[in-house]
């Protein structure tokens, strides 16, 4: 009942695979505040003096409040027309990084 | 003047690659929730941004460093009685 595969009805084909195609408020709400938790790690990082390599790349790295709606909820994809999809059809996409798209897109 | 990191994991490495669950591995890491302390390194700096999306960290001074078993301590309850002695 619960997970990709939704119970349709058997005449139907019995499976159906029904994703939205947008994010609900709650799951852009929970997404800004996952990003707000890695920004605060990356200062954590910064505050604490060190330098190393990843923390100069880190740093690069857009903060929260620094991205376009567009780059919170969506990716660039080559595939479809607009070439942005659903940053949630990205796997595993709540415990990575993905905050840069290419540019113009 | 800070020196450690209190690194405590909050989201799995389920799934994330051998890199991701080796770097938590050479943190001390083994469980959610588990908390760590490490001193100012860029090696730990290194390991923590390579895991930045599943832990929390905090700068803490030496004092405030504690070790697994004063952290077993703390969590344990306290007894609603003292003993005073035998018999």
């Amino acid at each position: 009942m619960f997970g990709p595969f939704r119970a349709s009805h058997v005449n139907s084909g019995g499976l159906l695979w029904k994703i939205p195609w947008k994010l609900s408020t709650t799951r852009k709400a929970n997404a800004r505040h996952r990003l707000k938790k890695v920004d605060a790690v990356i200062e954590a990082v910064r505050a604490s003096g060190v330098q190393c390599a990843a923390l100069d790349i880190a740093l690069e790295l857009p903060k929260e409040h620094e991205m376009p709606a567009r780059d919170k909820y969506t990716v660039f994809t080559p595939h479809a027309r607009g070439y942005r999809k659903g940053i949630h059809k990205v796997p595993k996409w709540t415990r990575i990084t993905h905050r840069t798209n290419p540019k113009g897109f | 003047p800070t020196t450690h990191y209190k690194i405590t994991l909050h989201r799995s490495a389920i799934s994330l690659g051998s890199r991701i669950k080796s770097t938590l591995e050479s943190l001390g890491i083994h469980r959610r929730f588990q908390t760590v302390y490490h001193r100012h390194t860029p090696e730990a700096a290194g390991k923590i941004l390579k895991v930045k999306e599943l832990v929390q960290v905090e700068n803490v001074t030496t004092d405030m460093v504690k070790t697994k078993q004063e952290m077993t301590k703390d969590r344990k309850a306290k007894r609603g009685y003292t003993v005073t002695g035998e018999r």
